[in-house]
């Protein structure tokens, strides 16, 4: 069963009406509303529930969602990384080893993409802060200040 | 039909709440003195009594080396952690290394462990609900900042099991709180829930709606708390004894557990009248003299010893707006939870961030305990209920060459979730494969919290590269880690043993569950006059009436390889009968702890069927024009995978 059935949307489905799809199919197959069923069908919504999550998991990213789509074409009903599962949400990697550094980094790629280099400088040198050794972020500083300057 | 009663219980660093449904609505259940809520405070008298709650708290400053409170900074931790190290510095109690760099408290003769703390706690608050309701309990659903780690939530859970209690869910506190606010309002918001407790900080942004209260994104801070504003008070006068008196007051623990109650009461007491009086005449003696301090606290000294506090749960609200998608001007309301969000300071920094004043109407000490007894109530009846999608806070990560980590399941996805990756040996006839599991958001290892080492043996031994061995990573409801093992062609489940975790094993717990019964809890913070019905071990175990659970085998024998059942939950299915684990090794399996054997699993049984079968049953919002996609009418769409039936 591929994603779009198991979500009962159409291949073209808006993400805000796979939204919709997806949270009354998880109140549906919800797990906690089957804790008094018999252990059969309590393993299988708690399947369908996982299934609808992975389903929903792709969809929502552009990227995965494409892939996934090009797959269906090939009679793949699921998604199959390509490689490991780095990147979240949108495939932005993690970068820094401590809580506040690894923030105030993501902040600053955030304002980067906002088009603010004076925020994101800020945050990336509130990030080495934090981590004073870390080379990736400082060369990322060096390429913000640049971008600044041109 | 009698329903059955259950409780919530919020297991709070500094206070504990628990409450239950009756006639339909949620209410706090108070102690004997009729408070709402009780100190998580566990006093060890020299006689061997054992004192739980306020009357535990007024004995800090008699006895502090054997009064224990904010167990919940330690629990579920490792012993070379900051937060224990940070403890130690602050606490009067010993704080020891267990086995497996497991943290114990030393009280005179005995060690402890952290959950068998937390359980005084929680069989207090059991008590409590008990002598409120007039009837045995048994069944509860507990509370957990949602930042915890998998260590700290099943340590939680054992904790649970130590004081008598079957624990329904381990719920997420800000998460508890949501449905409490939302709870029979049929709302339609997205909501950001602010828990400033007085150990750890979550931020957690939801959407509810039709009943649905989802998740979208939460963030935290565990070395972040109430507790923490107190310490910068507290170096302050510290500072101020050091310079009039020329003592270290951190030497001498009466002393520093008088200049604790003074600072948490001056602060307190900021919340409703500026400036506070700090006076304490009889804090030490030098040369047989008495000697004090006084001091007068303002708002706006206590907000600037704080700012930077303040402003480290700012950012992580930002994090938590970013991993939702979500801006402050898409929220609809935010929530205050925990007692520190009284203090001014708070609520104006709050109110500024969000841009709009946090709702009224919220009482941050008992939401979490109310929302926590919502949820339990409909665990056990089949009314129409509200439904509650969480996340899990961290990334699940494996270790891999180089001390570094590649991640399984990303931080917020939606739980249930599992990863299935195929593993190979690495030399010929290798007899078994280590994986090494990390919750944490560090590229390197040890920026990550270690939840064990795994260790899967009994498949049939080959060249190297060529043995292949299925290990499934898995996410329950509660957020709770399990790992599995399978040989990909048969379905046979590996055994798998675990090293590394500084957890109970089931049989640490069986051993404390036999002593535990003998133990006898002294607490005037019960109401002596209504009748203690203390719960035979057959009402204990003998859950299988109520909702046909397997029961809680609490007196099963402490026999090792007995102790490790076949995980309860993964797909596949019973563990052969020959793969006995060697002789002496650590049974604790990734999930050996669930409640007795486990269900079989049917994996050839086909989920469209099943499907069919229960929407035909079931009454379904799927009136007759909408096509039961889900129903037999093309057979061969099975939602199991092929792989199963290789």
């Amino acid at each position: 069963m591929d994603y779009y059935r198991l979500l009962r949307v159409d291949q073209e489905a808006s993400l805000p009406k796979i939204r919709v799809a997806y949270r009354r199919a998880r109140r549906q197959f919800h797990p906690d509303a089957y804790l008094s069923a018999e252990p059969v069908l309590r393993d299988a919504v708690d399947l369908i529930a996982r299934r609808l999550i992975e389903a929903y998991m792709v969809l929502r990213n552009s990227g995965q969602r494409a892939a996934y789509n090009k797959g269906l074409s090939e009679g793949k009903v699921r998604y199959q990384p390509e490689s490991g599962a780095e990147g979240g949400r949108d495939g932005r990697v993690q970068e820094g080893k401590t809580p506040q550094g690894r923030r105030s980094f993501s902040l600053a790629l955030a304002e980067e993409r906002g088009g603010n280099l004076g925020q994101a400088i800020a945050h990336l040198k509130m990030a080495l802060t934090f981590e004073r050794s870390n080379e990736h972020f400082r060369e990322k500083l060096v390429a913000l200040q640049q971008a600044q300057k041109s | 039909m009698s329903r059955e009663v259950t409780i919530g219980i919020d297991l709070g660093t500094s206070n504990s709440c628990v409450a239950s449904v009756l006639e339909d609505r949620p209410r706090v259940l108070a102690n004997a003195y009729g408070e709402p809520t009780t100190a998580s405070v566990v006093a060890f008298g020299q006689d061997g009594s054992i004192a739980v709650g306020n009357q535990a708290k007024a004995r800090v400053i008699l006895d502090p080396t054997h009064t224990v409170s904010s167990a919940k900074r330690l629990i579920g931790r490792y012993y070379f952690s900051e937060e224990v190290k940070k403890a130690k510095a602050v606490h009067s109690y010993e704080i020891v290394s267990g086995d497996s760099n497991s943290v114990r408290i030393q009280i005179r003769e005995e060690t402890f462990s952290l959950p068998e703390i937390s359980a005084f706690v929680l069989k207090e608050m059991k008590s409590i609900a008990e002598a409120n309701l007039n009837v045995a309990l048994t069944r509860a659903v507990i509370t957990v900042p949602a930042f915890f780690n998998d260590n700290q939530r099943q340590a939680t859970k054992d904790a649970g099991r130590i004081a008598g209690l079957e624990v329904l869910r381990i719920l997420n506190e800000p998460t508890a709180a949501a449905l409490a606010y939302g709870y029979g309002r049929d709302l339609r918001q997205k909501v950001a829930v602010y828990d400033l407790g007085g150990g750890t900080f979550d931020v957690s942004v939801l959407e509810i709606g039709e009943e649905v209260f989802e998740v979208l994104a939460t963030c935290g801070d565990t070395y972040l708390g109430g507790d923490d504003f107190d310490d910068r008070l507290i170096d302050v006068l510290a500072e101020l004894v050091q310079k009039q008196h020329g003592i270290n007051v951190r030497t001498d623990p009466f002393a520093l557990e008088k200049l604790k109650a003074a600072a948490e009461q001056a602060k307190i007491e900021l919340s409703s009248r500026d400036p506070a009086q700090i006076k304490i005449p009889g804090l030490a003696r030098i040369d047989d003299e008495p000697i004090g301090i006084e001091y007068e606290l303002t708002r706006e000294q206590f907000s600037q010893l704080t700012r930077d506090l303040i402003f480290r749960t700012f950012k992580v609200c930002d994090e938590a707006l970013q991993e939702a998608g979500l801006t402050v001007r898409d929220l609809d309301g935010v929530i205050l939870v925990g007692g520190p969000t009284r203090l001014p300071s708070i609520r104006g920094a709050v109110k500024e961030y969000f841009q709009r004043e946090p709702e009224v109407d919220i009482n941050p000490d008992e939401v979490v305990a109310l929302g926590a007894a919502i949820h339990a109530n409909s665990l056990v009846t089949t009314a129409d209920q509200s439904c509650l999608l969480d996340v899990t806070p961290l990334s699940l990560r494996l270790g891999i060459a180089g001390g570094m980590t590649e991640t399984i399941i990303h931080r917020n996805s939606p739980i249930p979730i599992d990863h299935t990756r195929i593993f190979t040996t690495a030399q010929d006839d290798q007899a078994a494969v280590s994986v090494r599991i990390y919750q944490g958001e560090s590229r390197e290892a040890d920026g990550n919290t270690a939840l064990g080492e795994f260790q899967f043996s009994g498949y049939q031994p080959g060249p190297r590269g060529q043995v292949q061995i299925e290990v499934q990573f898995a996410i329950s409801t509660e957020g709770i880690v399990k790992v599995s093992a399978r040989d990909p062609k048969t379905g046979a489940a590996h055994s798998a043993t675990v090293s590394m975790s500084s957890g109970l094993s089931e049989q640490e717990i069986q051993e404390i569950l036999a002593q535990a019964r003998a133990r006898d809890v002294v607490s005037p913070d019960r109401r002596a006059s209504a009748p203690q019905p203390e719960p035979s071990p057959a009402e204990v175990d003998d859950t299988s009436e109520y909702l046909k659970l397997p029961p809680i085998d609490a007196e099963a024998p402490a026999d090792a390889a007995e102790a490790s059942a076949p995980p309860a939950n993964s797909i596949c299915g019973q563990m052969p009968e020959d793969l006995a684990l060697p002789e002496g090794a650590e049974t604790r399996t990734a999930d050996n702890r669930e409640d007795g054997p486990a269900p079989e699993f049917d994996a050839t049984v086909d989920i469209g069927d099943l499907c069919d079968e229960f929407l035909s049953e079931a009454e379904t919002e799927l009136a007759g024009s909408d096509e039961a996609i889900l129903g037999g009418a093309e057979p061969d769409d099975v939602l199991l995978d092929r792989e199963l039936k290789k």
